[in-house]
């Protein structure tokens, strides 16, 4: 018997269909009922009610048409990527704005780049050094050719 | 300003040594990220789009151009000297390119792609030159009935020409209207869709989510694969295995220099080629969302049937590595008429472009090229120079675009994804940006992985609030009467034209699913 959990779908164009028609449905029944003011003609809430009405009817399609993919929307590898890259450039920015630029940058270099290599602690040279290079291309940019508005300690 | 007058401007303001070196650094650059496989144009463009605000317009312009020049042939260095396409409009290069260079010519197959590619952007330059203008002053004449039309057929068009499932294109551009609705309302200016959040009412800003979307996915997806090769490794290591490393199908047997020389008569032989996939690629470049890869295989294909020596096709001709360089590479200056003229970006690195001009004050449209034109002109004058720059600085680095093909994308991912944050930061010195970019990036991860085509997305992004714009015009026009929007035969030819596209991919759709049965 196939699985049907969305932890589990067993197609994500499908899950994908569901979260549209719920997203367009959500969508409509806010113009309707909530706060929005009018407009001109036919008003504010015209050409997003068109969109909304288009999106469940793709998410409707997506239903008869999709069936076989058995992918998940989200598996374990595309989580570590999302927090990995994703979510750590946002503490690389917060880090920007309280460490400065070159020792923020030259961390969240060498850590990424560590965590691509196999076996960092025997290969520092080649961690360190790159993300040296990389922290200089960084800040020469950032400083001498587009002027990033950091207060200036937080330059260097 | 005479014409004699304004071209003068434009030829001062094209030749300062500021513009001459943007340019030659775009070529470089573009160049370096098209032969590094898993990096592009787009993205190129993508990450610097933030940075170029600095810069005066035509040096912005000639960065960019030169970059989109580069990226273009630079996909076929890594296609022919390790049958890796460096960019998806150089997929189709691969088939004759790599075992061209296997029978021993490589040097030919690398010159044949870039001669023939800087004749494909030559001849596509001109058209958007000798184009743009005419059918800008057409599209003035337009009232928001036929321009809605315009915005349906250019949607419909984007959705369903680009590369993968036509439903998923469309999926992705209701996605971008959505996304584009967020913020003011582009006639009544009053707000919506900005769940209280008081940075929303300027609805989301271009760069963040053009760099999230395209950038930061393709960084996420590139992050993944290096985590994967990683992982894989270590397994290898912890069994004991050693690497066996050299691949022994890309070493060329008996390789003779002398026999490997480029000259006028090898490119005189794959002339018909190139000439072919030139003219395919300028009129595919023209059309909304089709795109330089199918114009790759579609050169390839028309260039195959048309050729003499066909069956030589597959086997490392080089006519076979001419048509689809000319016809990618043709697509360049085509793909950006509908923008000149209509304001409507036809592919994602017009879009890049055409914010690349809004953020230089410069509004993409039928009165783009009239009302800046000592800027426009001396962007023409750049579109070509910047050909020749492609062909001379190939020429002298050919070798080193090799190497740096090589480089890892351990090294690459974390700089590019600095340069994308610090980039869209400092933009606008906007926090806010910096979170749409990230979320905007993870929503892009997730639909690159499940296939959805990501152009319709930000063109759709882009085209949306003129849609709504010039569809509720009409409607005000038309006192409210629907039919009013079909009461015009430029509207209905446009109409049909999309009804017509959506029936061909519907067939083509079945087609497919038909054959997956068979299987």
């Amino acid at each position: 018997m196939k699985k049907r959990s969305l932890k589990g779908y067993y197609s994500a164009e499908r899950a994908f269909g569901i979260i549209f028609i719920l997203l367009g449905i959500a969508g409509l029944y806010d113009t309707l009922y909530g706060d929005w003011s009018s407009g001109p003609g036919y008003g504010t809430t015209f050409f997003p009610q068109l969109t909304f009405i288009l999106l469940i009817l793709i998410g409707l399609i997506f239903q008869f048409y999709f069936r076989e993919n058995k992918t998940k929307i989200i598996d374990w590898m595309d989580l570590k990527t999302i927090v990995l890259l994703i979510c750590t450039g946002a503490v690389y920015f917060q880090l920007v704005r309280r460490l400065g630029l070159i020792t923020s940058s030259f961390l969240y270099c060498t850590a990424l780049i560590a965590m691509l290599t196999s076996k960092p602690a025997g290969n520092i040279r080649k961690i360190v050094i790159p993300g040296l290079i990389g922290t200089i291309i960084i800040w020469l940019l950032f400083t001498k050719l587009v002027v990033l508005i950091l207060p200036r300690p937080l330059l260097f | 300003m005479e014409f004699v007058e304004l071209l003068q401007t434009a030829m001062a303001e094209a030749f300062t040594l500021g513009v001459l070196l943007f340019s030659i650094l775009g070529v470089f650059v573009g160049i370096t990220v098209g032969a590094i496989p898993g990096l592009s144009g787009d993205l190129a463009i993508a990450i610097i789009l933030p940075i170029v605000f600095t810069l005066s317009p035509t040096r912005a312009l000639g960065m960019l151009i030169g970059i989109y020049k580069g990226s273009m042939f630079g996909g076929s260095i890594s296609a022919i000297s390790f049958g890796v396409p460096g960019t998806a409009a150089a997929a189709a290069t691969v088939e004759d390119g790599y075992k061209a260079k296997k029978r021993g010519q490589p040097r030919k197959a690398l010159f044949t792609a870039l001669y023939s590619s800087v004749t494909g952007d030559i001849i596509s330059s001109l058209t958007l030159i000798f184009l743009a203008l005419p059918m800008a002053k057409i599209a003035i004449m337009l009232g928001p009935r036929e321009f809605f039309a315009l915005y349906v057929f250019s949607l419909m068009l984007i959705a369903l020409l680009t590369q993968g499932n036509p439903l998923k294109g469309i999926g992705a551009a209701v996605i971008g209207l959505l996304l584009g609705a967020i913020g003011m309302d582009p006639m009544a200016g009053s707000t919506r869709l900005t769940f209280g959040i008081p940075v929303l009412r300027g609805g989301l800003q271009l760069v963040p989510v053009l760099v999230g979307i395209f950038a930061i996915s393709e960084l996420g997806m590139q992050f993944k694969n290096a985590l994967i090769k990683k992982s894989e490794k270590d397994e290898a290591a912890r069994r004991n295995l050693t690497d066996q490393g050299s691949d022994s199908e890309g070493i060329m047997e008996h390789y003779d220099p002398a026999k490997d020389k480029m000259s006028v008569r090898v490119y005189l032989s794959t002339l018909k080629a190139t000439l072919i996939g030139s003219l395919t690629g300028t009129f595919i470049g023209a059309l909304p969302g089709a795109g330089s890869s199918l114009a790759g295989f579609m050169s390839y294909g028309l260039g195959k049937r048309l050729s003499k020596n066909s069956s030589e096709f597959g086997k490392g001709s080089l006519e076979g590595v001419a048509a689809p360089e000319a016809g990618n590479s043709a697509t360049c200056g085509a793909s950006l008429v509908p923008l000149f003229a209509f304001g409507i970006p036809g592919s994602a690195t017009a879009a890049l472009i055409g914010a690349a001009l809004m953020m230089q004050g410069i509004t993409p449209g039928p009165r783009m090229i009239e009302e800046n034109a000592p800027v426009m002109y001396a962007f023409f004058i750049v579109l070509v120079y910047a050909s020749f720059m492609n062909l001379g600085l190939s020429h002298l680095l050919l070798p080193l675009y090799a190497k740096l093909s090589m480089i890892k994308t351990k090294f690459l991912v974390p700089v590019v994804f600095m340069l994308a944050l610090l980039g869209t930061y400092s933009a606008r010195n906007s926090v806010f940006d910096v979170w749409v970019l990230l979320t905007m990036g993870v929503l892009g991860y997730i639909l690159r992985k499940h296939k959805f085509p990501l152009g319709p997305l930000v063109l759709a992004f882009i085209l949306g609030p003129g849609t709504e714009r010039s569809l509720r015009q009409a409607l005000v026009i038309g006192r409210g009467d629907v039919s009013y929007l079909f009461a015009s035969p430029i509207a209905l030819g446009f109409y049909g034209a999309a009804i017509a596209f959506i029936a061909a991919a519907m067939l083509a759709v079945n087609k497919q699913k038909g054959k997956k049965e068979n299987l």
